[in-house]
């Protein structure tokens, strides 16, 4: 085999990227009509559910507002502010991929940019992986793919409406933490890596048994705390 | 009205992050410090948000092995370490947790 640069994409880029944002699309389903029927309980007009999808296009921040609204708290500030927490991983993501997109016009920078999602994170370093580099139509066609069944979901989840209020009863829930769980596991490569994941667990658990509002918030908070004091600064050439 | 400014300032949030580095205007990278405490961020709120429901799915604890839950979870998480593709880790665990689940609600 020759070098992992001059390795020809055995499929046109935009089929392959169909074939691995797929199964990450459809895992997220569940989750999709969680956040449109969610949204309406909230207190949120349809257009403006489908609105949080189209736009925010961020799950777990979606579900952290809604949650908080539906728990009463309106004020922007709690709200923002968890929706800033729960989104910093994607100040991450927008570094690592910085390099790929340098060169590319303006508007390919806004289209991936909007589309960055952890799905769209992890086939893309798939793809570096299995290639060499980053394909902009790869990102691209993997980024809308996902955006259009997130949001053809949240649609559903509004239609459907109450009738998707005890998803949970079926077990729906369960997809996205299998999901979650398979992105986390690749990413524990360090003792503080583990002791950071384990914190936040905890923390999660413990703030979901006691209904603790920001939740979420605190376990995310805590667990980077940990993680960072317990790293130490020579490993900082070993980022994932 | 409200609604609306609110949802259209969660819209920049998102979207400020995720260009941040891509706008090109920003030449400096983000400080060791920083990137460290970063490097954290994605896999704590990813297991902050999966862990309770692995563990405690209906608000209380169920850590027997009859939970379909638990044993998904822990079905993914032991296929992940193993470096089964992602696509593997959904789709067994998923079957893991639909077929627990349809043995344990037979009458």
């Amino acid at each position: 085999m020759s070098s992992v640069s001059a390795v020809a994409p055995p499929y046109p880029p935009a089929r392959q990227a169909l074939a691995d944002i797929l199964p990450l699309s459809l895992a997220v389903v569940p989750w999709g009509l969680l956040c449109g029927s969610l949204a309406l309980q909230a207190g949120l007009t349809p257009w403006q559910a489908q609105c949080l999808s189209l736009l925010v296009f961020a799950g777990a921040a979606q579900l952290a507002a809604i949650g908080l609204i539906s728990g009463g708290v309106g004020a922007p500030g709690p709200i923002l502010s968890s929706t800033a927490i729960v989104s910093a991983r994607h100040l991450l993501y927008s570094a690592v991929l910085r390099q790929d997109v340098r060169e590319q016009p303006l508007r390919w920078r806004l289209g991936l940019a909007f589309l960055l999602t952890d799905e769209l994170f992890v086939v893309v370093q798939a793809y570096r992986q299995r290639h060499g580099r980053v394909h902009r139509g790869y990102a691209l066609a993997a980024g809308l793919t996902f955006y259009l069944i997130w949001n053809l979901a949240t649609l559903a989840g509004i239609v459907l409406g109450q009738s998707v209020a005890g998803l949970e009863r079926f077990g729906f829930d369960f997809a996205i933490a299998a999901i979650f769980l398979a992105m986390v596991v690749p990413q524990v490569t360090s003792s503080a890596a583990l002791a950071a994941t384990l914190t936040s667990a905890l923390v999660a658990v413990a703030c979901h048994l006691l209904a603790v509002p920001l939740g979420l918030l605190i376990a995310s908070v805590a667990g980077m705390a940990v993680g960072y004091g317990s790293s130490r600064p020579a490993t900082e050439g070993a980022t994932t | 009205m409200m609604m609306w400014t609110l949802l259209a300032a969660m819209a920049l949030v998102t979207f400020g992050f995720r260009f941040a580095f891509f706008a090109g205007f920003v030449t400096l990278t983000p400080g060791p410090r920083l990137q460290r405490l970063l490097s954290f961020s994605a896999p704590c709120v990813l297991t902050a948000m999966a862990t309770p429901i692995a563990v405690a799915p209906h608000g209380a604890l169920w850590l027997t092995p009859d939970s379909p839950y638990l044993v998904g979870g822990g079905v993914a998480v032991v296929l992940a370490g193993l470096r089964c593709s992602l696509l593997w880790v959904v789709v067994l665990s998923l079957t893991t947790f639909g077929g627990l689940r349809w043995l344990t609600l037979m009458p």
